[in-house]
């Protein structure tokens, strides 16, 4: 299995949370959709990313597909 | 990129672990059949953090480093127009000499099926669309008392 830093990171518990309703009402949905627009502009360098590609298992930056091509970015989940 | 569960359940759940997160990233590309690059997030969601924690936004990122495309959420077709059109205007090399960039921003249209969206709910698992058509509920609360206090007659 690969292993992950991020198992013990103290906010990995919030960020997923187990209730979409609960994420409502408690006013995090809302925060975060009020602060993108003010979030990166285009024009702005785009921040790294460091993934794991999961076909392979191995790392991947952003920055070294950036530099060989135009690179589409789509972030989702399963449900 | 492979983010948090957007909508939890119990046939598919939120990451406890970085195991959790790479078993339903896998579920993600072989039951809904993603045939491009999936890129697992960690487990606190750094990159999706920095980019702005919406749960299906698109972004494309030219080379060198630098941000052509903000959308708060996901349109294929409206990327795939983007991309042709400034690959287009790049390229272009009009006679009164060359091109310059300039920044837009837009409202744009995106095709929505609430009701497949509520069977992928269910699919999630029962909870899944209870707690959905509860937020729907707190919403609609909202806007409601929002619409009294800008005119409360």
């Amino acid at each position: 299995m690969v292993e992950d830093a991020g198992d013990d990171a103290p906010d990995a518990t919030a960020y997923n949370y187990d209730r979409f309703d609960v994420h409502v009402e408690d006013g995090r949905e809302r925060r975060e959709f009020e602060a993108f627009p003010n979030l990166l502009h285009a024009g702005d360098p785009a921040p790294e990313i460091d993934g794991l590609l999961l076909n392979t298992g191995g790392r991947i930056t952003l920055s070294h597909i950036w530099r060989k091509r135009t690179v589409v970015i789509e972030f989702g989940s399963f449900t | 990129m492979y983010t948090r569960e957007a909508h939890p359940g119990e046939h598919v759940g939120h990451h406890k672990t970085f195991a959790d997160k790479l078993g339903n990233a896998t579920l993600l590309r072989d039951e809904v059949g993603i045939r491009r690059p999936i890129v697992v997030d960690d487990l606190a969601g750094t990159a999706h953090r920095a980019y702005g924690l919406l749960p299906n936004m698109t972004w494309v990122v030219g080379r060198g480093g630098r941000i052509l495309y903000k959308a708060d959420w996901t349109s294929a077709r409206n990327v795939e127009a983007f991309l042709e059109r400034h690959e287009q205007g790049r390229r272009r090399r009009p006679a009164s000499g060359a091109v310059a960039a300039y920044v837009t921003e837009q409202i744009e249209y995106r095709d929505v099926d609430r009701e497949a969206f509520y069977d992928r709910l269910r699919r999630n698992g029962p909870r899944s669309y209870d707690e959905f058509k509860r937020a729907e509920a707190l919403w609609r609360g909202w806007e409601a008392a929002e619409a009294d206090r800008e005119d409360p007659r």
